[in-house]
């Protein structure tokens, strides 16, 4: 028995001793930074969540293999708005911000991200979306766009129906939600500048897979372009019903994705989009290492989806973190992100893009990035115009 | 206008016609066995999932899909029956707890599926999709089949239901269970039979369904919605009121798009379902009861 205590009593003596004389903790044993992401994880824009959070982890996962941001490791935090659910996303926000303490939420589609907008002021946390493009989510504090809106891109969409189809008559096709009521809106105010008219306006629910009423009323109206303000799947299902549905007048759209592709198959052929497009084939340094890395890790070549939620972490909190780090800040701490992205907006900074070059975040939420009119040609995109001064320059 | 008009009633014509079999499909168990079915949507999911698994990953062939799709779907409506409603009644269960062991069972089916399969829509290849136009109207080849393929099956069930002893005998249960019981029928035999083929039946409509939509977890429930719809608006019990029932939804949906845009076809279906029971309560064929 005296010989137990007296094990015991040496064991006490050499952890106090330990807890004492030990050194620090690195600080790769530090709390890793958390950040949040509220995306598409099931439903019909699953796919959109999981390009997103490939695009996310791939930038984490790099940043921790070389020892973290200053030896601080970054940690994703995935909560799902089931394709555009609102009260999901609140659900999914709430826990992130009070039980998780997110210091930043990596957003995706208008609807969510209005929904938790109110709810990252109350915590003073920053809010990147590279997803949603309705133009209601332009100058909502806390709230950076790194995708271009539907109020800047739909306008090149009437442009183009205008310049290139001689187009008086626009027919429009979009999402019920925050986005695609945008991307209308955009295409009717476009549309009274430039001398055309909107002879027929067809809401639909997201993911709708049927349009034929929808179909029905606007070859009735009988316009010269239908302009589509609908994302994903969708625009495939679309291209191929008012194809079958003998709509042969051109058909022009902001958003364009492989699995639409895949969908609408020969029927998209021709489709055209206005759209600020990543493109893995482009020679920039940035884009060439991001490309390698996704196909390696993916066996795929990566969406313009998984680009912006990439720049999100490494070319965008990446940087903000070490500014924190530098002097002396915690970027786990709710508030300290957010801050030091309207300090780094303030001072004009630029970020990286693996868009090529740099893009221009500006303080009113909307960020500017090479923009282009692209058309479908066999199975992919090809640069039909480039956008310059507001103005398309069509490719010879 | 004419033109949007007889476009819109051929829309409403071939929409009507899966609701209209998918109404029979769910209308057939209800009637016979007094079940509120709700898990005939996970019958639809499980069904679809075997064929696209089949034919999108094994390769076989879409009619044999369709097969599969019957007789998985044939299955699980008899295993879920026999597993599920038989030991309920046994113990004397009332219709609220059966209802509410179906909905258990869809949430919980539907979650196992999207774990054993993920959450990504999926869809099942093979079927050439391409424009048939017919002067004014134009539809797609898969409405098409969704047209013939409804009729062809629904007028077979009638002429089983009708010219069959057994299909005498289903209708006899679902008319008075107990005088039926009094002339020899045994009333459980029949209900296992009504949930094997109403279970096919909507096993081969969620196949047509499939081949214009993606399939995903939740595939089966917007469907069997629209069934209960079409049930109820045709009269509860009567097999031709549900067919009637589902013609009358899709024709109502569509044709609404005479006068509002295209997404108010939900909107129009409850309240052409809300102004049928107003006025008749028992459904457009439904009988009266006191």
């Amino acid at each position: 028995m005296r010989g137990n205590r007296l094990w015991v009593g040496m064991s006490l003596v050499m952890m106090a001793g330990w807890a004492v004389l030990a050194p620090p903790a690195p600080a790769e044993a530090q709390e890793p930074v958390k950040l949040g992401m509220i995306l598409a994880m099931t439903g019909p824009g699953a796919f959109y969540g999981q390009v997103m959070s490939r695009g996310a982890q791939l930038a984490v996962d790099q940043i921790n293999k070389a020892g973290g941001i200053g030896g601080r490791r970054l940690q994703i935090l995935i909560e799902d708005h089931k394709s555009g659910d609102a009260d999901a996303a609140v659900t999914g926000a709430r826990k992130l911000l009070d039980v998780d303490k997110v210091p930043v939420i990596l957003t995706s589609y208008s609807a969510p991200t209005l929904a938790i907008q109110p709810l990252a002021v109350e915590k003073k946390v920053l809010l990147l979306n590279g997803g949603g493009v309705g133009s209601v989510l332009v100058g909502k504090r806390n709230l950076y766009n790194t995708r271009m809106l539907s109020s800047q891109t739909a306008p090149f969409v009437v442009q183009w129906a205008v310049s290139r189809h001689s187009a008086k008559r626009v027919a429009t096709l979009f999402w019920n939600d925050a986005a695609g009521q945008g991307v209308n809106g955009a295409i009717k105010e476009a549309c009274g500048k430039l001398g055309c008219q909107v002879v027929a306006e067809e809401p639909h629910d997201i993911g709708a897979k049927s349009y034929s009423a929808q179909i029905a009323r606007i070859k009735a109206a009988r316009p010269d372009v239908l302009a589509l303000g609908s994302f994903g799947d969708d625009v495939g299902y679309i291209l191929t019903q008012a194809r079958a549905y003998g709509i042969t007048v051109p058909i022009l759209g902001v958003d364009w994705t492989p699995n639409a592709q895949k969908i609408g198959g020969k029927t998209m052929e021709g489709y055209a989009i206005a759209v600020d497009r990543f493109d893995p084939a482009a020679g920039d340094d940035k884009t060439k290492a991001f490309v390698e890395a996704y196909k390696a890790a993916h066996k795929d070549s990566p969406e313009f989806y998984a680009a912006n939620y990439y720049e999100h972490v490494e070319l965008i909190l990446r940087p903000l973190m070490k500014r924190i780090l530098d002097r002396g800040g915690d970027p786990a701490k709710q508030g300290e992100l957010l801050g030091e992205m309207e300090r780094a907006l303030s001072a004009r900074l630029k970020f990286a893009s693996v868009y090529g070059g740099d893009m221009q975040i500006h303080p009113d939420g909307t960020v500017s990035k090479p923009l282009g009119v692209y058309d479908v040609k066999g199975d992919a995109l090809t640069l039909i115009g480039r956008i310059v001064d507001g103005k398309i320059q069509a490719r010879p | 206008m004419l033109a949007l008009a007889a476009q819109l009633a051929t829309n409403g014509l071939i929409s009507g016609s899966l609701y209209a079999l998918l109404g029979v499909s769910w209308g057939l168990i209800f009637a016979t066995t007094k079940i509120f079915h709700f898990a005939h949507a996970l019958t639809l999911t499980v069904a679809v999932y075997a064929a696209v698994l089949a034919v999108g990953q094994w390769g076989w062939g879409l009619p044999a899909g369709f097969l599969l799709a019957a007789v998985v779907g044939c299955l699980f409506g008899v295993a879920t029956e026999r597993v599920v409603y038989r030991p309920l009644r046994r113990v004397n269960a009332t219709s609220l707890n059966i209802f509410l062991a179906s909905l258990g069972l869809l949430i919980a089916g539907e979650s196992a599926v999207l774990i054993v399969f993920g959450p990504q829509a999926r869809d099942l290849p093979g079927f050439p999709i391409s424009g048939i136009a017919l002067g004014p109207v134009a539809f797609t080849t898969v409405e098409g089949l969704w047209l013939a393929g409804s009729w062809a099956l629904l007028l077979l069930l009638i002429a089983w239901l009708w010219w069959t002893r057994y299909g005498r005998a289903i209708r006899a249960v679902a008319s008075n269970r107990e005088l039926a019981q009094c002339v020899g029928i045994d009333p459980e035999r029949m209900s296992l039979l009504v949930f094997g083929i109403g279970s096919a039946l909507v096993g081969l409509g969620g196949m047509l369904l499939a081949l214009r939509d993606t399939v995903s977890p939740t595939i089966g429930v917007q469907p069997v919605l629209t069934a209960f719809i079409a049930v109820f608006l045709g009269g509860i019990g009567s097999i031709p009121g549900a067919v009637l029932g589902g013609l009358v939804l899709g024709l109502a949906e569509n044709m609404g798009g005479l006068l509002l845009p295209g997404h108010w076809q939900g909107v129009i279906a409850f309240v052409v379902l809300f102004s049928v029971l107003v006025f008749r309560p028992s459904g457009l064929l439904g009988v009266r009861t006191r």
